[in-house]
């Protein structure tokens, strides 16, 4: 199951975008992808999120009241650094392109007005990209473990981590609990 | 004669003899009158005695000797008579006053003298007639009187001395003059203390003396010489310190009288007091001393007032020139220095020498001389020509030199004024030019203030654009939704139709009549034009903000070499949608070399340009577009034969927001936008239009060689048309 992130302040770009994806399918290695699409307008639910499920593209705004794009993106990163990062907006100076590019690392930037056309293939070529770097990765992991270099658990435990981010680790509170509240674990 | 005793008197008269009668003769031929007599009647008398007394000779032989003289007399007449006769020695002569005939007297000097006449005593009286005598006496006496009276009343004083240098006259302006009496001079001969205050003798003495002329002027050194008037006379001048309070002037005369000999019996001299006389000279002579010295004082001041004119002339740092008739008089060294090779002189050159030409001495005479001939002063500047040619600036001031006579000649004071006329230009030229650079600096500051203007709604159109974008954003995309959306329910009408047939009629009547409600036929049509034209409005919105977003684009660093004809035509290509309906558009291509630009930016500049010329076409018209090689310019042009602009409206049409088309058609945007990009570019855009006469654009682009700073000059071609704003 593919799903995409979806952070806008306006809720009438997620519904758009929702509609689009909905209507066009992504097209990947010749294979007819219709992702599933968790739109948020708030930043911190977004990544809240996140933080439990994971996402094949975030596509984020650039300019929003909680906080801005590069910084969603930055925070994706950490959290799921296979996700495939996308820049939508209307307005961008030098600065925050920069940081957008060396901080979030981001794989596009679509300027709004987007096209849907634009949009979609830009989304089956990120996928089709990333769906081979993370073939690679699995196939050298396969390697890896049958050379021995990697144990079948921790080949467990990174598939487990894919699926569903942030299992394979506990936080641990000050006073010995262990920590579940995912809204303290976004900061 | 006669005798006291009547008794011989008879006797003798009764005598009658021959010596008596001699006698009587004798008597009768005397011319003096006579008679002869005893005592008694007369015996005898001559004609002499008759033509005295006016009686006949027979009266008067029947008087007696005293009826001949006047009654009061007689009686000594008698007594004379008697004492005659008998006294011895007879009487003297007596003078007797006789009585003629008609009752005249007669002053005589009576005689008697005894005679003894044949032993008879007898008288013989001879008379004298003393009248005349008298007469010259008394006539004498008078003139004598009217002689001192004339003298006295003389006012000049006079004094006259005798030949013994005795004082004889002293009249009276002499007693004043002199302060001394008649009554004291009178016979005094030393009359030098009343003059001199010492003995010394008076020039009267002198002439009394006989002193020769040699001798009075030994006394009288220059002062004396012989008067014209009288002969013999001298005079002389001399000053007496006696007299008057300050001591008199006077003039004295002194002129010798002379006896009937001729011999000098004395002398008279004048005094005339001259003092008044000599203290006007004095004075005049002091005046005119004073005069001299003034006149010399004057003469002086003069000579040394033009020994400094000189000095000052020669010294002035001006050249002064006197000119009459068109010659040079005179001039000072600074005036050689300034016209002539060193050591000339200019004297007796002409003025229009030292014109550059005879037409501009001729043009310099025309204004110069009116003013000169009502003796005004007259200033003028103008070129002169120095000797070698060489041409000076000079300030010229001219006056007559003589007010009252302006064909005098004239002087002029001559300045050069050459450096001062070349900073006088240089200082014109730094004017115009700091003009020039302030003009520029106005055009550069509303340039400016265009780029401020432009650069706040830059980043207002940049916010403005971002809030935009959003909502053009998710209504295109939706706009796309809705029309896949659309298309999948018309599909799904259309299977619904074609099962139609399946249906109950009841079923299919009530579908039919929804169907006809809806206008689904209608609705079929409609829906993809109404799709396509919001598609084609959100596509101007988008053009919109994307015009907003490029005109906020600060910097674009897409610089390349570039063909603009073709850009023109892709341009054109990208707008030929709007213009195709509106207008024929001709090509009207030069050859271009690459031009170094933003390709991209210039492309919106013909974009506007050409969507404008169209939006000026109202219903059908032409586009020219040309484009051409000026030197190192390039030149685009699009034309139209539209509406054409007024001069106000072309005077704004750079401003941002500024537009004449209707709302919704312009953002008012395109032209200043251009205005931006074209400044970029270092170009310029010149505008012709008239109202009704369309409008033309042409924008100038320079061939910059890549880092190069400075645009090449601009085309005079470029500059000469309407300014249009960049």
């Amino acid at each position: 199951m593919h799903r995409i992130l979806l952070v806008d302040d306006e809720i009438g770009v997620l519904n758009a975008l929702s509609r689009v994806l909905k209507l066009s399918p992504l097209v990947v290695r010749g294979e007819e992808l219709r992702p599933r699409v968790d739109a948020f307008t708030s930043p911190v639910e977004a990544l809240a999120r996140a933080a439990t499920t994971a996402f094949d593209v975030v596509i984020s705004d650039f300019r929003m009241p909680e906080m801005d794009g590069v910084a969603v993106l930055r925070r994706m990163r950490e959290l799921q650094p296979d996700c495939a990062r996308i820049i939508l907006s209307g307005y961008t100076d030098l600065n925050g392109l920069i940081a957008a590019i060396n901080e979030a690392r981001i794989d596009r930037f679509i300027a709004k007005p987007w096209s849907d056309f634009e949009l979609i293939s830009s989304l089956s070529q990120i996928l089709e990209i990333r769906a081979l770097r993370m073939e690679n990765e699995a196939l050298a992991d396969q390697v890896r473990c049958d050379r021995g270099e990697l144990s079948p658990a921790d080949l467990e435990m990174k598939r487990l981590e894919l699926q569903e981010p942030g299992i394979t680790h506990v936080h641990w509170g000050e006073d010995g609990s262990i920590v579940i509240d995912m809204d303290e674990d976004v900061r | 004669m006669t005798h006291a005793d009547p008794a011989l008197a008879e006797a003798i008269a009764a005598v009658d003899d021959p010596a008596d009668e001699v006698c009587q003769a004798i008597l009768r031929a005397l011319n003096v009158p006579a008679f002869l007599h005893r005592g008694e009647k007369l015996v005898c008398c001559n004609a002499a005695l008759a033509r005295l007394l006016g009686f006949t000779e027979n009266q008067l032989l029947a008087m007696r000797p005293a009826q001949l003289v006047v009654a009061d007399m007689r009686d000594r007449m008698e007594e004379y008579g008697r004492a005659c006769l008998t006294v011895d020695p007879e009487p003297a002569a007596t003078e007797m006053t006789l009585g003629t005939a008609t009752g005249e007297e007669r002053f005589v000097e009576l005689t008697a003298r005894r005679l003894v006449i044949s032993g008879r005593p007898a008288v013989v009286s001879t008379c004298q007639d003393l009248s005349d005598i008298r007469h010259v006496q008394i006539s004498l006496l008078n003139t004598s009187q009217v002689l001192n009276q004339i003298l006295d009343s003389d006012p000049v004083p006079t004094f006259v001395i005798d030949a013994e240098h005795r004082v004889t006259h002293w009249n009276r302006a002499c007693e004043q003059l002199t302060g001394r009496d008649w009554w004291d001079m009178q016979g005094v001969t030393e009359k030098g203390p009343v003059f001199y205050g010492k003995d010394r003798p008076l020039l009267c003495d002198l002439i009394v003396d006989g002193t020769d002329a040699e001798a009075l002027e030994a006394l009288y050194p220059g002062r004396i010489r012989a008067s014209q008037v009288s002969e013999g006379a001298f005079e002389a001048e001399g000053f007496f310190q006696n007299f008057g309070e300050n001591g008199r002037w006077l003039f004295f005369t002194a002129a010798p009288l002379r006896g009937p000999g001729g011999q000098v019996v004395g002398a008279i001299e004048t005094l005339q007091d001259v003092t008044q006389r000599r203290n006007a000279e004095e004075e005049l002579t002091r005046h005119r001393n004073q005069l001299e010295v003034l006149v010399e004082e004057r003469t002086a001041e003069l000579h040394s007032t033009h020994r400094e004119l000189s000095a000052f002339m020669e010294n002035a740092s001006v050249g002064i020139l006197a000119v009459a008739e068109g010659r040079v008089v005179r001039h000072n060294k600074k005036f050689a220095q300034m016209f002539l090779p060193e050591g000339q002189s200019a004297v007796g050159r002409a003025t229009a020498d030292f014109f550059g030409s005879t037409d501009e001495y001729a043009d310099f005479s025309r204004i110069a001389f009116p003013c000169l001939a009502e003796s005004r002063p007259f200033q003028h500047e103008t070129t002169l020509r120095h000797d070698d040619g060489k041409r000076l600036w000079v300030q010229m001031i001219g006056y007559v030199s003589n007010a009252d006579d302006p064909a005098a000649g004239a002087w002029w004071l001559l300045q050069d004024r050459s450096e001062f006329r070349r900073a006088q230009e240089a200082l014109e030229s730094n004017y115009d030019r700091l003009k020039e650079t302030n003009r520029r600096l106005e055009e550069a500051q509303n340039q400016l203030l265009q780029s401020e203007k432009m650069a706040s709604i830059g980043q207002l159109a940049a916010g403005v654009a971002h809030e935009i974008n959003n909502p053009v954003g998710f209504v295109n995309s939706n706009l796309n939704s809705l029309k896949h959306y659309i298309d999948d329910l018309l599909e799904l009408i259309a299977q619904y139709e074609s099962a139609e047939s399946e249906l109950p009629p009841q079923v299919i009547q009530r579908l039919e009549a929804t169907k006809r409600e809806a206008d689904l036929e209608y609705m079929r049509e409609d829906l993809p034009v109404l799709l396509r034209e919001s598609a084609d409005g959100l596509a101007r919105v988008k053009r919109i903000v994307q015009d907003l977003k490029d005109f906020s684009r600060v910097d674009n660093s897409d610089w390349a070499e570039a063909d603009l004809n073709a850009g023109l035509d892709s341009t054109l290509n990208v707008v030929f949608n709007e213009v195709k309906y509106k207008a024929e558009v001709v090509k009207n291509y030069g050859a271009l070399p690459p031009v170094r630009c933003l390709m991209a930016q210039l492309n919106q500049v013909f974009m506007n340009f050409i969507v404008n010329a169209a939006h000026a076409i109202e219903s059908r018209g032409t586009i020219t577009l040309s484009t051409g090689l000026v030197d190192e310019w390039v030149w685009v042009e699009v034309a139209d034969t539209g509406c054409g602009m007024s001069p106000e409206v072309q005077h704004r049409i750079f401003e941002p927001f500024f537009t004449t088309k209707p709302v919704g058609k312009g953002t008012g945007l395109g032209l200043s936008l251009s205005f931006s990009i074209v400044q970029k570019h270092h170009g310029a855009i010149r505008v012709r239009s008239a109202p009704g006469e369309g409008s033309a654009f042409r924008v100038w682009i320079p061939i910059m060689p890549e880092g190069a700073d400075d645009p090449p000059p601009m085309p005079a071609q470029a500059q000469l048309e309407s300014r249009g704003g960049a």
